[in-house]
């Protein structure tokens, strides 16, 4: 092995290190301006790498539109794209905020995002609450004047409540929950339904503690019963923080974040730091266009690598493709290590597989999956190109390669 | 109970691990491999034969090879490390390895040669004077270069030497004179008999080693040495009725692989591929042919395969647009003969050798030979191994060279992989694909950065 080689697998065993290391843990839900930091008065965060008004998919468009007439910044839909357009409203990265977002949605000021925090280093991040109303391919469904009530029920009403119930309970460890759903059903990725009983479990009895007026009481229960919401953000914000523990981990090629912006799909690496590495997707390529910041799920081993985990998830994919279980377990082959505490019932409690290595996928050429909850369009990729580039990139910064060596 | 004993979906079998993707993952599988055979394309193959010698194993290239200053650098490496680099074919512990050498009979003769040419005729000089060569190693014409110094060749003297198989050590090729003394220096060094053919070279005699001119030479060079011939072989005993193989092949490497099942297991063959390099007059035994043309395959076995000693035909089909075009005259004269034997109650087995990828659709051929009754295996080797009707016996036993075990890893070399799993040798092929779909420049950065 070259010395560089050495190198490199002595910084990705810290990254992993510190992944494994980390305990997300629920501290409450707050205003996105409390917390996002540098957050700008007409700013929205979108997934993903930032990506400008042009560069926006239909959908991204949609929530930033939502979002300006959710803050009260224009009075109608035409009035609140002039504004953005004139660059009245600016367009940020909910990552470059340490934060993530579950869907295309666009976190304004006042949106509520739940703030996880890593009890071993304090680090903080947040995940934003999901406004759609629907899943998967109902999704399209929902209208402007849907999601704009949910946002407020949101921001007054589910927010506040969660808030106080966490309060109440001092804080939630995350993990013990993730571990629990995944012996449940769930792949914490596209399949979050057994997490979201776990919690509305746990949340109930601190609601009640919380002294929440009772009518109110009863829509935030029916809401926890209804949907995933909760459940969807609080994955993302626990593998938000997982990731974030390797982040800036010099000389280390392992993947700290994935997400899609625009039209383009993007990776972060560890030995990299915060810089986004983005690749253009042409037609046949473009991933699911309202991924998100979901494929975070996938760099800490939950997701399409937790997929044996969600046997219904994979037997509606393989009515599809066949092949994909075999494709989920070569998949092992680019990660890093098994997580000791996230296990996997049916693979005889192996841990969930830890820190795509940017260097074995090119090698291999085995892109990884993203798990989506739409079954009939199957789990997406996430391109080999991202990879190839981020190795370069990982290359030049490191100064190898072309004529360079170790 | 331990997660290894904990039980798991039948969708996720635990006791087959996943195939490996890299040599990294071969290696954790298989830790007690010895040999990596590998056919990456050219601009890649550096990055895995690399990976494979820090990995301890020799190297045997296949396919495009290596670039010439590839070559010598990755010799160089080996070398250092006493490690073997070779390539294309090679004769390992008395496995054959590659279609090439498949015929040579195993003993205890060393030959280390510049090229498969060489090493041939080397192998076919000392058997008819009865010698067998157990190991086979070809290291390439750049290794002889001065800038390369003989690396190569050093490493396989070195490791001869230690070999107690091998009594005898014939080194061919031309090469810098100053490369060819330090070779000959290490091969008195070893202090087994040493034959050197070198084209170019005066004949020299030494204590214990001898230089010629030519390899017509090398038979009568060890006798002078006292070299042993070592037992005859075995008297094969004449096929019974229904027993005959008939090997029509349109390639002299499958016909090679054939040959490489049968004559190790003791079978009298009578061939017209390499040596004898003339037709049989008639079918008295076993068959092995080589002929590229159609229609010369559909002659002879228009012409054979009606006599009722005749068991089995092997044909080998390969699933590529040439192939597939010759292909129905041949399947049309085998369905003529298969049904006349069924019609006369004779057994009268197909078998075709075919390698199509799971990606490809069936095409004509494969539903021609479908509707023949024809048995399709990958691998001219399985597919003898299926005309015999009985266990391969697997390799003629020789110790082995560098005292471990024979037991192989493949990149890129689906075929040599067949051919080795037919002879029961270990064999872990790796599910390889080229780094980022084939990127040189890519996989050299990977290569950089392990």
């Amino acid at each position: 092995m070259s010395e560089l080689g050495e190198r490199v697998d002595a910084a990705n065993r810290e990254a992993v290190r510190r992944m494994l290391e980390a305990a997300p843990t629920w501290n409450g839900v707050v205003r996105a301006r409390h917390v996002v930091t540098g957050l700008g008065e007409r700013e929205v965060c979108l997934a993903g790498p930032a990506v400008g008004w042009e560069a926006a998919t239909a959908a991204q468009r949609r929530a930033v539109i939502e979002a300006v007439l959710f803050e009260g910044w224009a009075d109608d839909e035409e009035g609140a794209a002039a504004l953005v357009e004139e660059g009245g409203v600016t367009l940020g990265s909910a990552a470059d905020r340490g934060g993530a977002t579950p869907a295309a949605l666009a976190v304004s000021p006042s949106t509520p995002v739940l703030c996880v925090e890593d009890r071993p280093t304090a680090r903080r991040v947040w995940a934003a609450l999901d406004a759609t109303t629907s899943t998967g391919a109902a999704r399209a469904l929902d209208t402007t004047g849907d999601r704009l009530a949910r946002r407020v029920f949101l921001r007054d009403a589910l927010g506040p409540a969660l808030d106080r119930a966490v309060d109440v309970a001092g804080s939630i460890e995350l993990l013990p929950l993730l571990a629990h759903a995944l012996h449940r059903g769930d792949d914490l990725g596209a399949r979050t339904d057994a997490l979201q009983t776990l919690v509305a479990s746990e949340l109930s009895r601190h609601l009640v503690r919380a002294g929440i007026p009772r009518g109110e009481l009863g829509l935030v229960l029916d809401d926890l019963a209804r949907g995933s919401t909760v459940a969807a953000a609080l994955a993302l914000g626990a593998a938000r923080s997982i990731a974030d523990a390797a982040t800036g981990v010099p000389w280390s090629t392992i993947v700290t974040a994935m997400g899609q912006g625009g039209r383009s799909f993007g990776l972060r690496v560890a030995g990299l730091g915060r810089a986004w590495v983005t690749v253009r997707l042409d037609g046949a390529s473009l991933v699911d266009e309202d991924l998100g910041d979901r494929p975070l799920a996938e760099c800490v081993g939950l997701g399409a690598f937790a997929m044996p985990a969600a046997p219904a998830l994979l037997a509606a994919y393989r009515t599809s493709d066949g092949a994909i279980a075999d494709r989920v377990l070569a998949m092992r082959s680019i990660t890093a290590t098994a997580h000791p505490r996230l296990t996997v019932p049916l693979l005889g409690f192996e841990g969930v597989r830890v820190g795509i290595d940017v260097r074995r996928v090119v090698e291999t050429g085995l892109e990884p999956l993203v798990a989506i909850e739409d079954v009939v369009r199957g789990p997406r990729v996430a391109p080999l190109a991202a990879f190839a580039a981020a190795l370069e990139a990982f290359a030049e910064a490191a100064g190898i390669g072309d004529g360079g060596g170790a | 109970m331990t997660s290894s004993e904990r039980p798991r979906a039948s969708w996720f079998p635990d006791s087959t691990p996943a195939a490996p993707r890299t040599l990294d993952e071969a290696m954790g599988q298989r830790p007690a491999a010895t040999l990596a055979v590998i056919g990456a394309p050219r601009a890649i193959a550096p990055v895995e034969v690399r990976r494979a010698l820090e990995h301890g194993l020799d190297v045997l290239v296949v396919g495009e090879g290596l670039a010439p200053d590839d070559a010598a650098a990755e010799a160089a490496f080996a070398g250092e490390r006493g490690l073997l680099l070779l390539v294309d074919d090679a004769v390992i512990d008395g496995t054959p390895i590659g279609g090439a050498l498949a015929a040579v009979r195993t003993g205890g003769l060393a030959v280390v040669a510049t090229d498969v040419a060489g090493a041939v005729e080397a192998t076919c000089a000392a058997e008819r004077a009865g010698y067998g060569a157990g190991q086979v190693l070809v290291v390439g014409d750049p290794d002889r270069e001065e800038v390369v110094g003989g690396a190569a060749t050093l490493a396989a003297v070195a490791r001869l030497g230690a070999d107690p198989g091998t009594t005898a050590i014939t080194v061919i090729g031309p090469g810098d004179a100053r490369v060819l003394r330090a070779i000959r220096h290490a091969c008195v060094a070893t202090g087994k008999p040493a034959v050197l053919c070198d084209p170019c070279g005066e004949p020299r005699r030494g204590i214990g080693w001898e230089s010629v001119g030519s390899i017509a030479e090398l038979p009568r060079a060890l006798v002078r040495l006292g070299v042993d011939p070592g037992p005859p072989p075995p008297p094969r005993s004449a096929p019974a009725r229904g027993e005959i193989v008939l090997g029509l092949l349109r390639a002299r490497s499958t016909a090679h692989e054939v040959l490489g099942v049968l004559l190790p297991a003791g079978i009298d063959v009578a061939s017209n591929v390499a040596r004898a390099g003339v037709l049989p007059d008639d079918v008295g035994g076993h068959t092995v042919l080589a002929l590229p043309s159609v229609a010369e395959r559909i002659a002879w076995l228009e012409r054979v395969s009606r006599t009722e000693r005749v068991g089995a035909i092997v044909v080998d089909l390969p699933a590529t647009p040439a192939a597939d075009a010759e292909a129905p005259g041949l399947l049309a004269a085998l369905g003529e003969v298969a049904g006349e034997a069924h019609a006369a109650g004779r057994e009268l087995r197909v078998i075709a050798a075919r390698s199509r990828p799971a990606s490809r659709a069936p095409t004509a051929v494969d539903d021609a030979l479908a509707q023949l009754g024809a048995l399709v295996v990958e691998g001219a080797g399985a597919a003898a191994t299926a005309a015999l009707g009985t266990p391969d016996r697997g390799p003629v036993s020789a110790p082995p060279l560098g005292g471990r075990a024979l037991s192989v890893i493949t990149l890129a070399a689906d075929d040599v992989a067949a051919s080795l799993a037919a002879r029961s040798v270990p064999v872990l092929p790796i599910a390889w694909s080229a780094p980022a779909g084939g990127d040189a420049r890519l996989a050299r950065l990977v290569g950089l950065l392990r």
